[in-house]
Formats: structure tokens, sequence, C-alpha cells
């Protein structure tokens, strides 16, 4: 059976390119990069190469890239190497989990923090972040692009609010990578979080643009790698595929795979949409090309998933079960949608390699499994009660 | 994650939908996670001899909902009374454990539908 991979916004492959520049660096080319010796040496031109090629990523000097173990980290790095106990810190009740905890933790130790929630259509208004300004904030920290709703943010408006008041600005920018242009000037922002397997590059490694100057206590301490900002071992096979993975990302930018994905997408929802009482969450707001976050009213999400799965489609709910209580999506509950919608609710999301036959399988299995559920449902259909 | 009965009860549920005119019908919603589950049933000669089940749930829910039928059907409503977490659980091939709840909805809407018969009595 085809399968079609529609949740490349939990992760995606290795491109075959990655996959090649990474070989080496595990057997032959296995050195340290922090010694001195020939083996040694070879890894270390491998990191600075992929150093390079983020620096060109990012928009910045090479010696603002901080390599790291993903996303998470990148994240945890901005809010705990910045804010202290009295300080005021500035997100939104729409993060990844990877903010919202390590949020809840600098709250638990005498930070101050503001949750902004968004607005309807999932975006974030620049008034709001603002207003929210005290004369103790330290640090804004705002997702370029949600994971579950795909809804771009006005960074570059709440990047200027934070230099017109002396705020830090950290950007979540895992589900923008390979998606936009990253400008991190333009973005006005001092650190931006990405993570090497959101874009077919390999699991386990990331990079933090700490922008020069920027008074951030590290992580993790130990050796004095990464110029003191991250100590550690470089993974050098990890690194090195990040470095290629983000220059085929940014080849992608501009030779029209863009705008195929916008229009794989969009057919998609169009034909999704066909169906009754369904609704795309987000969709009035500016989006990334690869996803749709989509409500099929009256229907268990994680049924859905199943029975997709079953029929060779892999999509994504946005809540899970622990212990008999489902925790709906708590970006689409911040929007404003209620525990049914928000647990009705699934996100396709597709890979830069998707193709026509992945849309057309999803569009020819997903109408027969929405009437399976709903037709056993004792909600949908006047019978209940 | 979900063992092979489990996928086929919820592929193929057996005894879904609702009977008109049953002699009992049920309906519970989980408070923890909102499943909502409904049984219908008809008694003859002191044994339920016709059972339908409809849900809006987890995959486990819709399982455990189908399962329920198939041991409950041919029972007397006492017999069906006996019948313990354990036996549903089996019956399913198991579940992982953040779906144990699924079975004790089943198994509280059953009761609820019993509950009925008795009332009526």
């Amino acid at each position: 059976m085809h399968r079609a991979y529609m949740d490349a916004n939990a992760t995606t492959p290795l491109l075959p390119e990655v996959m090649e520049a990474m070989r080496p660096f595990w057997m032959e080319d296995f050195g340290n990069a922090s010694s001195i010796h020939r083996q040694g040496q070879r890894a270390r031109t491998a990191v600075d190469r992929a150093r390079e090629a983020l620096a060109e990523f990012f928009y910045c000097r090479e010696s603002e890239v901080v390599f790291n173990s993903g996303g998470t980290e990148g994240d945890n790095t901005a809010l705990f190497g910045l804010v202290r106990p009295g300080d005021h810190l500035i997100t939104t009740a729409i993060e990844h989990s990877a903010v919202l905890r390590a949020a809840e933790r600098l709250e638990e130790h005498g930070a101050e923090v503001t949750f902004v929630p968004p607005l309807a259509n999932g975006l974030i208004d620049p008034a709001a972040i603002r207003e929210a300004i005290r004369p103790n904030t330290r640090l804004i920290s705002v997702m370029l692009a949600n994971n579950e709703t795909g809804v771009l943010q006005p960074v570059e408006e709440m990047g200027k609010i934070a230099a017109e008041t002396g705020v830090f600005f950290h950007i979540d920018a895992v589900q923008g990578a390979g998606k936009v242009a990253f400008d991190v000037r333009r973005f006005g922002c001092q650190l931006l979080s990405i993570s090497a397997h959101k874009m077919h590059g390999p699991k386990g490694v990331g990079a933090l643009y700490v922008r020069r100057g920027t008074p951030l206590e590290p992580l993790v301490v130990g050796g004095s790698h990464e110029r003191r900002q991250r100590a550690g071992t470089e993974n050098v096979p990890g690194i090195v595929g990040l470095g290629r993975a983000a220059e085929l990302a940014m080849a992608c930018l501009e030779d029209g795979t863009i705008a195929r994905m916008t229009g794989l997408r969009d057919r998609l929802e169009k034909g999704i949409l066909k169906l009754s009482d369904t609704g795309v969450n987000g969709g009035g707001a500016p989006r990334v090309a690869n996803t749709t976050n989509i409500r099929f009213e009256q229907v268990e999400g994680e049924a859905l998933v199943i029975a997709l799965d079953l029929k060779g489609v892999a999509v994504s709910g946005g809540s899970a079960c622990h212990s008999g209580s489902t925790e709906p999506s708590h970006v689409l509950m911040a929007m404003g949608l209620d525990k049914n919608a928000a647990r009705a609710s699934l996100r396709f999301s597709l890979l830069r390699t998707a193709t026509e036959a992945d849309v057309d399988q999803v569009l020819s299995v997903v109408p027969e499994a929405v009437e399976h559920l709903r037709a056993i449902s004792p909600v949908a259909a006047g019978t209940a009660g | 994650m979900y063992s092979p009965q489990v996928l086929d009860h919820f592929e193929h549920p057996r005894n879904a939908g609702v009977l008109e005119n049953p002699d009992a019908a049920a309906q519970v919603e989980n408070p923890a996670c909102g499943d909502v589950l409904k049984l219908t049933l008809k008694l003859s000669f002191g044994q339920i001899s016709e059972i339908r089940f409809q849900v809006k749930g987890c995959v486990a829910s819709m399982a455990c909902g189908s399962a329920v039928t198939e041991l409950a059907l041919g029972k007397s409503p006492a017999q069906a009374r006996t019948l313990r977490k354990e036996a549903l659980l089996a019956a399913v091939g198991g579940l992982p454990p953040a779906s144990q709840h699924a079975a004790q909805l089943a198994l509280d809407t059953l009761d609820a539908a019993l509950d009925q018969l008795h009332l009526r009595g």
C-alpha cells in the first residue's frame, strides 16, 4: 500500500544528500573537533563549514551560530539563559511546550510571566505584546510558525516593539525553518532556535542564533565548545547533516518548491472541506505552505488518526489520551474552540517531497473514514439523548 | 500500540447502531475525556436477544463498545451484571494503560442499561 506521510511537522526523513554528507563522519572522519591532530582537524573543518551554511541560513555572522541538541534545548537556553527571578517574560498561550514548560518553571522560581492569548484566527496581535510590557520585562518569546495550525506570527512587528522598549526577543523558529526565508536582523531578534529534523535533517541536533553581545548564560556548562555558549563534544555527523539540510532548505525557498507545496496543501484542503461540518483552524491567517488544521465535527480525532493510518495516511491529532483524560490541544483551545471541536481537529502537514499522488490518496480515504465514525456516533445525526 | 483485536473491532464494529423500541437504553459520558457510549438492548425469554452500540470516542472506546455487545448478547441480565473488566480487556486483547478507562465506560453503560430493566422489573 502506498503510504502518504502527512505529518512533516512532527518530523521529516533525511534527504539523500543529507545522508551522504553525514556518512563519512560516523566511522572514517570520526575525530573530536577539539583535537588538534589530523582526525580532529577534519572534524573541525566540517563543523566550520556547517557553521558557514547556518550563518547564511540565519543571515548572521558565523560566530553567532551555536549548535545544540535541537529546538527544545534552544528554547530552554533562550528562556533560562536570560530571565532571572524578579524579571518579567512575555510569551504566548500557543507556544510549543518547550517554551511553555520553561516559562512555568521560571514562574516557580520567582519570575513573572505573561501568556498572551491569540486572536480567533491564531494570530498574536503585536499590540497585545506591547501592552504586556512592564518596566521589568526582560524577554519576549514568540514562535515564528505554529506547529499545529501553521499560522505565521508577525515577528518583525514584535521585533520592532522589543527594540523600542529595550527588551530581548527570542523566536522559536522550529516550524518556520525551510518554509520561510530567515533574516534575523529583519526579524529584530537576539535569539532564534531551529531543529534539524523538521527540515529533512537528523534528529538530536539544532542551532541557536545568538546575536553578538547578548548576555546569555549557557544552559549546559563544561568544556569551552561553541565559544563557551554550549559545552559538550560537538555532534559532528549531526551538525554536518544540519548544515546540508540548511543549504537544501535555502535552495527550496527559491526554486518553486514552496509554491508547489502551497498548491498541494490548498488542493488537499479544498477537497476535504467538501465534507459537511468541516472547517480550517487558523485558515484566515497567513500560514506556512505545508500545514492545514482541519476540524471534523462530531468525530474524535484520535479515532480518525488511527482510521487513516490503517488506510495508509499518517496524520496527527492535537490531543493525546493520558490515563483517561484527553487533553485537547492548548493551541486550539486558546483560539476559542471548545473541547469537542479541539478534539475533532487533525493536522495535515506535507513534506517538501509530497506528491499529487499523496494528496489523491488522502482525498480518497478521508471521506469514508469520517463517515464511518460519524455513522457510529450517538452524538451525530440527531440520535443524541 | 493497539492490539489486533482492538483494531479489528474498530474497523469492523459488531452490533453497531441503535434499536427501535428497546427494552433498555443508556447513554453514558466519560466526564474526563468526553467519550460517549450508547447501548440499546432487547430481552427475549429472559435473555439479551439484541444489543446495539453507538460511540463517539477514541479507538479503545469504540473497541470496548463493540466487544461488550458481543459479551452481553445471549446472557440474562443477571449474568450480564457479572461481566468483569478483566473479561472485557481479554476480549479486546488488552488495552494500553492510558486507555483502560474505555473498558470502564463500556461496563458503566451496560450497568446503566441493566439498571433500567431492574427499575421496570
